[in-house]
């Protein structure tokens, strides 16, 4: 079980802060969710990577208390999340930006760049929960209740967030390109 | 149908040349702000659009070209979270600058909708652009100020979402005709937008 | 692509859950972000357990590495931040010019359309 990230360090005297090769490996592995997470409910990528280097940087203080990698993952995702979230509180005016820093790769199948350029700009709309938990279902492909841990709210919470936002999400598409399935 | 441009450049082609003085976004519209569960601010003035213009991409040279004479773009859009955040009583102090030396060149209300264009003839060009858009849970004001050329913007047609089929008849001289707007679905009442 | 059990989403719509995956694919970070928080990270010091002063001695090495680069990291971050400026100004030339846009085309839409009612 993954400590509270606010907890104090844990007292493993000889372990250090984790070997630097260690922490370096964790960085490459996971930069891209932690990064794609708080771009995508930021949308700016300049306050994404202030985000992230505090989550990493987070990370490397608390290395020597991490059990596995999963747990690894769930803190990632966690401490982000939370970041995030604080980070947007503090802002009032945000910049909801177009353009991804680089663009993904657009698949040869990818129907239409501009109606993704859209929806993300409509899920950086919604209030910063229900916001967070549309990130964590559809970029992370998380579960209902795996996003209730990460952000310590009830199943049933996440479960009418995500509802309500995807209805509002669709209305909104709807009014903007029309028909999703045409 | 002539695009809604189109009708508004032939105003402006009889009319002088009329001075105008640079538009101030309202405090009364700024105060919005801490109101709105969601809010965009852009004020971009010469030396940021050029910087913006440095870091264009090879397909985005389109956009670096239209910036390149603007002298400033200032974006506020608020959303709320209910209706009556806002009244046409914010709005009056940007309408009342745009008395003197703008035409409105088109205003539409659609049930609770309302929205304004007005551009400002510099010469025989436009020397700005201003929309007042408002929802009844959203307000959007655009200001570009500078040398606008709306033919350039509509050969962002198609990118960035701008609709293709706005090209202006500016100045009143020989031209060629608009190309029709895109028209909605039949009978669809959904909107393409 | 996870599929949920029956009952549980019987409101989604596929469709709108399929553009939201497309649209919230993973990205990268900007270059050389791995590199900056490796970076950062080094030169912070380690956190001191009760045994460890060989911990504080490698947090001062550490330190003193990060003073000696400090000069040449500063002339890298000027021009960093120089691009982070460039990059979000760019950002919001775009944003506007949507913004513009789509109120544009909503007017144009809504003419379309009365202009067809009145046909």
């Amino acid at each position: 079980m993954m400590p509270d990230p606010a907890d104090p360090p844990s007292q493993a005297a000889e372990s250090g802060p984790g070997d630097a090769a260690g922490f370096e490996d964790l960085v490459r592995r996971h930069q891209r969710m932690v990064f794609s997470i708080a771009f995508h409910f930021l949308r700016d990528s300049a306050a994404a990577e202030e985000v992230a280097q505090d989550v990493f940087l987070r990370l490397h203080r608390h290395l020597d208390s991490v059990a596995s990698s999963d747990g690894v993952v769930f803190w990632l995702r966690r401490v982000t999340s939370n970041r995030c979230i604080d980070y947007a509180r503090q802002r009032r005016f945000r910049l909801m930006s177009l353009e991804n820093v680089p663009e993904p790769a657009v698949e040869p199948h990818a129907r239409d760049p501009l109606l993704s350029r859209r929806l993300r700009r409509l899920v950086a709309s919604l209030p910063r929960q229900s916001r967070m938990v549309v990130i964590l279902r559809y970029q992370e492909e998380l579960m209902p209740e795996e996003i209730a841990r990460i952000l310590d709210t009830p199943v049933a919470s996440v479960k009418s967030q995500l509802h309500r936002a995807l209805r509002m999400l669709r209305e909104k598409m709807i009014r903007v390109v029309g028909d999703l399935r045409t | 149908m002539r695009s809604i441009l189109a009708a508004g450049m032939i105003t402006l082609a009889v009319q002088g040349a009329a001075f105008a003085q640079t538009i101030q976004i309202p405090d009364r519209i700024e105060q919005l702000a801490p109101k709105a569960k969601e809010s965009v601010n852009i004020t971009l003035d010469g030396p940021l659009l050029q910087l913006a213009g440095q870091f264009m991409g090879a397909n985005e040279q389109q956009v670096k070209q239209l910036i390149s004479n603007l002298k400033a773009i200032h974006v506020r859009n608020f959303e709320f979270e209910r209706e009556g955040q806002f009244s046409e009583a914010d709005v009056e102090p940007l309408r009342a600058q745009l008395r003197s030396g703008w035409s409105r060149i088109v205003e539409s209300r659609d049930g609770g909708d309302h929205i304004e264009i007005y551009v400002k003839q510099d010469r025989q060009q436009i020397g700005g652009l201003v929309i007042i858009a408002s929802e009844r849970k959203e307000l959007s004001i655009v200001h570009i100020d500078g040398p606008i050329d709306l033919r350039q913007l509509s050969l962002l047609g198609g990118h960035l979402g701008i609709p293709a089929g706005i090209v202006p008849n500016i100045g009143g001289g020989s031209s060629r005709p608009a190309p029709e707007p895109r028209t909605a679905p039949q009978g669809g009442g959904k909107d393409e937008n | 692509m996870k599929h949920e059990p029956a009952g549980i989403d019987d409101d989604l719509d596929p469709a709108v859950e399929d553009a939201l995956r497309r649209a919230l694919r993973p990205v990268d970070p900007p270059p050389g972000f791995a590199d900056r928080v490796i970076r950062r990270a080094s030169a912070r010091p380690s956190h001191v357990t009760a045994g460890g002063r060989w911990l504080a001695r490698l947090a001062t090495a550490a330190a003193l590495v990060a003073a000696v680069s400090a000069g040449l990291w500063y002339r890298a971050g000027q021009e960093e931040r120089r691009r982070a400026e460039g990059e979000a100004a760019k950002r919001q030339v775009l944003l506007s010019l949507e913004i513009t846009s789509t109120r544009l085309r909503a007017v144009q839409m809504k003419i379309n359309r009365q202009g067809e009612s009145q046909q």
